[in-house]
């Protein structure tokens, strides 16, 4: 077991290796010249010269490279090109929000979807189950942002029942804090749920179809005791993958998600950068969300064991 | 498959409507639209009604003819890049699912695109790009093409074992005529059904890029442009945002259904079970 978490581990650090030259390598096969840009319509070229050297840009690309590892390396992800501060302070004051809204929504995400799709599974061909994956289908059709917006318009502006936008952090008070994120988590867990609905239901057929249930029925196990006895624990491994997959696809919600509610997160924070061209501010938290999105799934290959004592390492 | 059609008519419906969305875009000229971009700031922010169908925006343009031409943006888009993310796709999975020398370094590389949120790729790549269609359709490839990628070069390694194959490596086939004539047709289907999911994916992504107001060019009526314009006009004009979305999710939701429809068929071991 050891052995095999100390390998799975290290493996985390050649997918790391090709974000960061992904992550490096974009920005400058980007069609544009990020001095160039930087500088503004209307630079002079010595302007956009000066630009070029300040960030290092003349010096050929390995060197550059060099630069850049041996940045990371000290836990620098450099400076904002607009407003000169470090881009893992800005990092830092924004992930509170961003954390926040991902905590919540997959929580809510997981308690809601995944016994809605172990009902449908179970409950298979009923209209239970059919309006389940109707739910599912409009639910992964949905855009974020529209969602967003038909919320904003029926709860707060005709109802009045909750605020339109922004953040309260918790010492503000709970119900501030709660009624700011109630909107923006429903909105950017529909998604979500609908596909961890989908690969619940999915799975609790496919286990409830496996002989070892059927020897459970044979053995006289209640409908409740096969599904919840045996059927269950089975059932948990792919929904515990796809909750780690679909991570990619909630991270990429919340930066819409924040910029609809007017949420001072790491999405705010990467739009305004791509809106300014601060490209440092970009790469930073780009690198930052891949190297959550990788250590959550590490952390959910690991857990694997706990669910089904069959995989052993 | 007009059997697999009679019993599936959840997939019908989503064809039909792609079909017709399709129509709408080829003909919007002759749907009794308008120039999108015609001002006339004496009927600004109308509501829908006789003459303006959808109602008017901020600007006084007509809402129905923005939404009518912003159809055809997303299925560019959405259609392109299904296109390319699968013949790129295609590509890689086939070279790194049968020659074990190139496996590592694709698969690598597909991994560490994979391990980054495809809207923050796409946004890193717009970053630094001039607006445009063409930038906004590279941007959503890149992240989409390591799904293709990895799902034929599962294929591949499943079939290079079947005694067919083997067989015709015996006669001493060449590796492209093994990998065009006996892999690639049955690697096809899979791929189809993967293509109808990222061109809905590309469009959802599309509309999100050009509602942060890094997409499609702000001259270019499309559904996400449109409602990114009316966001602050969310408590007095709300047909602005309305239309396109609906036109979005509906349009999202019809190639949802016809994927599902399509691997149904085309995957009978999966029939009926997600």
């Amino acid at each position: 077991m050891i052995a095999y978490l100390v390998r799975r581990i290290l493996a985390v650090i050649p997918v790391m290796g090709i974000v960061v030259v992904i992550v490096f390598v974009l920005i400058r096969v980007s069609p544009g010249d990020p001095a160039a840009i930087i500088a503004g319509d209307y630079a002079t070229p010595e302007a956009v010269q000066k630009i070029r050297v300040a960030m290092g840009l003349d010096k050929p690309i390995y060197t550059q490279f060099w630069i850049y590892l041996n940045d990371l390396a000290h836990g620098r992800l450099g400076t904002s090109l607009h407003s000169g501060l470090p881009v893992i302070r800005l990092i830092g004051q924004r992930a509170e929000v961003t954390a926040v809204l991902a905590f919540l929504t997959l929580l809510f995400s997981v308690l809601m979807a995944v016994p809605l799709g172990i009902l449908a599974g179970w409950k298979r061909g009923t209209w239970i189950d059919q309006s389940a994956m109707v739910f599912a289908v409009v639910g992964f059709s949905m855009p974020t942002f529209w969602l967003g917006f038909l919320l904003i318009k029926v709860f707060s502006i005709n109802l009045h029942w909750l605020p339109v936008q922004g953040y309260r952090s918790p010492t503000e008070g709970l119900w501030p804090f709660i009624a700011h994120l109630i909107l923006p988590v429903f909105g950017l867990a529909v998604g979500y749920m609908a596909l961890l609905a989908r690969i619940t239901r999915a799975t609790v057929i496919d286990v409830l179809n496996s002989d070892y249930i059927r020897t459970a029925y044979a053995k006289g196990a209640t409908h409740r005791t096969v599904l919840f006895i045996h059927a269950l624990k089975n059932a948990a491994v792919p929904v515990v993958t796809t909750v780690g997959v679909g991570l990619a696809l909630l991270l990429s919600g919340a930066v819409i998600t924040e910029s609809v509610f007017a949420l001072p997160g790491l999405g705010r924070l990467t739009v305004d950068a791509v809106l300014q061209r601060d490209y440092t501010i970009i790469q930073g938290v780009t690198l930052i969300f891949s190297f959550v999105y990788v250590v959550i799934n590490l952390l959910i290959d690991l857990s694997y064991t706990f669910f089904d004592p069959r995989i052993r390492y | 498959m007009l059997q697999h059609m009679k019993r599936n008519p959840v997939m019908v419906a989503g064809g039909v409507i792609l079909v017709l969305l399709v129509l709408v875009a080829l003909l919007a000229p002759w749907l009794h639209t308008v120039d999108p971009l015609d001002l006339d700031p004496a009927i600004r922010l109308t509501p829908p009604g006789a003459a303006h169908w959808f109602g008017t925006d901020m600007y006084g343009r007509d809402s129905y003819s923005r939404v009518i031409y912003g159809s055809r943006i997303s299925l560019i888009v959405g259609a392109s890049v299904a296109l390319i993310t699968s013949v790129v796709g295609l590509l890689l999975g086939l070279l790194s699912g049968y020659l074990r020398t190139l496996d590592g370094v694709i698969m690598r590389i597909m991994d560490g695109i994979m391990a980054l949120p495809s809207l923050l790729l796409a946004l890193s790549f717009v970053a630094l790009a001039n607006a445009s269609v063409q930038n906004v359709i590279i941007a959503l490839t890149i992240p989409q093409t390591p799904r293709a990628a990895r799902l034929v070069r599962g294929m591949v390694l499943s079939l290079r074992e079947e005694a067919y194959v083997e067989a015709s490596v015996a006669l001493g086939a060449r590796l492209w005529r093994i990998l065009l004539r006996h892999i690639l047709p049955n690697a096809m289907a899979p791929l189809v059904v993967q293509a109808s999911f990222t061109c809905a994916g590309a469009i959802l992504i599309e509309a999100g890029l050009s509602f942060l107001g890094v997409g499609t060019p702000p001259d270019i009526p499309s559904w996400g442009n449109i409602m990114a314009e009316s966001r602050s006009y969310v408590g007095v004009a709300f047909w602005l945002i309305t239309f396109p979305g609906l036109f979005l999710a509906v349009t999202v939701l019809a190639i949802n259904l016809l994927g599902d429809g399509l691997r149904d068929i085309l995957d009978p071991r999966l029939s009926g079970r997600a």
